[in-house]
């Protein structure tokens, strides 16, 4: 029944319906905005991102083959938008992530440098959580979005090859290797 | 001391993606290997931790599809799409049908080819002067029956064209008795004949006909490769 009901919106939004669409997006906006969310590292570049993406989702529905998978079509945007907009903020040397752990508990920003300047700045968070944000942001690219959507959204091998477009082979290498990155790192942590 | 061989097995040991054999191989080396067992340990405590993050019920903000959707108003998104409906597929049946005899028309044209090749291999393309000649013939035979018909006529052409043909008569040397002839058409006869005589023994231009068979052939496949 939800894959006819998807069908009828995608037939209608890609007529034009504003309807269609919008409860396209009602559909997989939670979705959509954790993965920018886990891509950006604060809630107000995920917005942004996210937004982004919807829109170019729209723009993009007219080359969408009915016989392939939304959603993993879908949160392929989501992923490439969440790349370029990073890749444009990285330029700033700073990037915001939301921390936790503030005084009573309220949620702040840590500024983060470029990867690759030391263990420094994971050693000073102030919890295991946001020692884990950091460290996640901290191993490449690459293997960020593997185990973003692997360990955190548990999405299948094969969908995370459709969505990154590369291999099962290379999905679970890209995994293996991120997971290994982050245990390095938070090991030193621990370890503190 | 650090141990590195079972590191990848490790990594994906946590979510069961390993096989029953490698998962053996695993368990058996960590049986041994005091390292490897302390980061298996470590790696599950934070594969776990990352799983319960990713649970958490973190949702996108309020009103947040209606923000889309203004969004794309704002940039008439719809109202374009509403326009150019009609015009994109009227384009697209354009496209459709200009690719459409793009596709065929290779094809149909070879084929076409090789018949007309065929058809001139077997006829030598002398089907409109076999009609010619069926009509000539009829006129000779009529010639024949009636050199009666053509006293008659004699005698009933007026005495200016028995003058012409008289002169005519002095351009070329006739035998005595022969009917008066025309020049031309004398060698014509002569031509008729010769021209019967190649209408009734034509035979095949094989390499013509190959040729078209060919053609046919590669036309018969394009059309084949470009329709399935």
């Amino acid at each position: 029944m939800k894959q006819i009901d998807e069908e009828v919106l995608i037939k209608g939004a890609k007529n034009g319906d504003k309807e269609c669409f919008r409860e396209l997006v009602l559909l997989y906006q939670d979705q959509a905005y954790r993965i920018a969310y886990r891509m950006m590292g604060n809630q107000e570049d995920a917005k942004d991102a996210t937004q982004e993406s919807f829109i170019k989702i729209y723009r993009s529905l007219h080359t969408f083959k009915e016989e392939s998978n939304f959603s993993t079509w879908m949160y392929r945007i989501v992923n490439n938008t969440c790349l370029d907009l990073l890749r444009k903020r990285k330029r700033r040397k700073e990037i915001p992530i939301e921390g936790t752990g503030g005084k009573d508990g309220e949620e702040y920003e840590i500024p983060i440098e470029d990867p690759g300047d030391g263990p420094e700045v994971l050693l000073q968070a102030k919890s295991l959580q946001e020692a884990m944000k950091i460290a996640l942001w901290e191993i490449s690219e690459e293997y960020r979005t593997a185990v973003i959507l692997r360990d955190l959204e548990q999405f299948s091998y094969q969908e995370i090859a459709e969505i990154m477009k590369i291999s099962q082979g290379t999905v679970k290498s890209r995994i293996n290797r991120g997971r290994i990155q982050l245990r390095e790192k938070l090991t030193a942590y621990l370890e503190e | 001391m650090k141990c590195t061989i079972m590191e990848q097995k490790i990594a994906a040991f946590v979510d069961d993606s390993l096989s029953v054999e490698e998962e053996k191989h695993l368990l058996d080396h960590i049986e041994g290997c005091k390292f490897c067992k302390n980061t298996l340990e470590i790696q599950q405590i934070i594969y776990e931790k990352y799983r319960t993050m990713g649970e958490d019920e973190l949702t996108a903000p309020v009103d947040f599809s209606v923000s889309v959707i203004d969004e794309l108003d704002k940039q008439g998104a719809f109202a374009k799409d509403r326009e150019s409906k009609t015009l994109s597929r009227k384009r697209e049946s354009k496209k459709t049908f200009r690719s459409f005899t793009k596709r065929w028309f290779g094809g149909a044209a070879l084929a076409a080819a090789g018949l007309v090749l065929v058809f001139i291999g077997f006829t030598g393309g002398e089907i409109p002067l076999i009609a010619m000649d069926d009509a000539m013939e009829s006129s000779e035979m009529a010639d024949d029956m009636g050199v009666a018909t053509d006293d008659v006529s004699v005698q009933e052409v007026p005495e200016s064209e028995r003058a012409r043909g008289e002169v005519y008569n002095g351009d070329s040397e006739i035998a005595d008795g022969e009917p008066p002839v025309a020049e031309d058409s004398e060698n014509d006869f002569g031509a008729m004949e010769t021209s019967e005589d190649e209408v009734r023994d034509i035979s095949p231009n094989y390499p013509m006909i190959l040729a078209g068979l060919f053609g046919i052939l590669t036309g018969g496949v394009w059309l084949y490769l470009r329709f399935r």
